[in-house]
């Protein structure tokens, strides 16, 4: 490749690097839609080794749902369960 | 709020190494997608979904030390590429007439300058395009991440006189399609 060549061809890759590049505000657009979207961060496994919460998160969540449907029913205020 | 997750991590710290990590790897991620892909659209959607994973999995990559996490990365965003050549390559096959690219937009106000710009623009696209994907993730590596051939060798894997010879060699291939395009 002659050097002519070599800066034309420089060139033209420098303005396809331009053109691909990605832009800043597609960047945090991404970084939003990751961070704000439905995914969750899984836990680490040490969660289900220690303790396994599930139960009490059932039966306060379980609790307090039929609260809920109890007050609508009758517009009687219960206080919220909560797991001891 | 700031909710406990198993690692001791609360969601702000979850957040913030998020952003740290991903602050750290986009642009390298991204340039090694159209590396893989050729296509900056597609790479950029395989950006997103790769960095969903790792939100998915942070507690993981958290554990990773910090020189390893980029191969990690490309790891992920390796096997997304792979799906999506297959998906393209369903595609191609049940599609025909698929629609020109979008035209390049041209800075200066002379039609026939325009016209040749873009014409030059999508020819370099389509050599870039259809180099072998090694050649092409180390350029791309090259030139839109700015590493050397040191980095793309310790990112890849692969010894830095490999890298500068893969360089050469896409060059010259580039060099030579639009050789041949000026021809007819």
């Amino acid at each position: 490749m002659t050097d002519n060549m070599d800066n034309t061809l420089n060139h033209l890759l420098k303005d396809w690097t331009e053109r691909h590049t990605l832009s800043v505000s597609r960047a945090e657009a991404i970084r939003l839609t990751v961070t704000a979207g439905s995914a969750v961060p899984s836990p680490l496994p040490s969660v289900a080794v220690s303790i396994n919460p599930l139960p009490l998160i059932w039966w306060q969540d379980f609790s307090n749902t039929l609260r809920g449907v109890l007050h609508q029913t009758v517009c009687f205020p219960l206080p919220p369960v909560t797991v001891p | 709020m700031n909710h406990e997750n198993g690692a001791g991590l609360t969601s702000a710290a979850v957040t913030a190494l998020f952003n740290a990590v991903y602050d750290e790897h986009y642009r390298v991620v991204y340039a090694y997608l159209i590396g893989q892909s050729g296509d900056s659209e597609i790479a950029a959607d395989l950006l997103q979904e790769t960095f969903v994973r790792v939100w998915q999995r942070i507690a993981e990559v958290a554990e990773i030390p910090m020189d390893r996490r980029r191969f990690y990365f490309f790891a992920i965003a390796r096997n997304l590429a792979i799906d999506e050549r297959r998906r393209q390559a369903v595609r191609q096959r049940h599609l025909s007439g698929a629609p020109l690219p979008e035209s390049v937009p041209s800075s200066t106000g002379d039609p026939s300058q325009a016209l040749m710009t873009q014409e030059t623009a999508t020819a370099v696209d389509n050599a870039i395009e259809q180099l072998p994907p090694d050649l092409r993730t180390v350029l791309s590596l090259h030139l839109l991440a700015e590493m050397n051939s040191q980095e793309i060798g310790k990112a890849l894997e692969i010894p830095a006189s490999t890298v500068r010879y893969r360089l050469s060699r896409a060059r010259a291939c580039i060099a030579q399609k639009l050789g041949k395009g000026n021809d007819q």
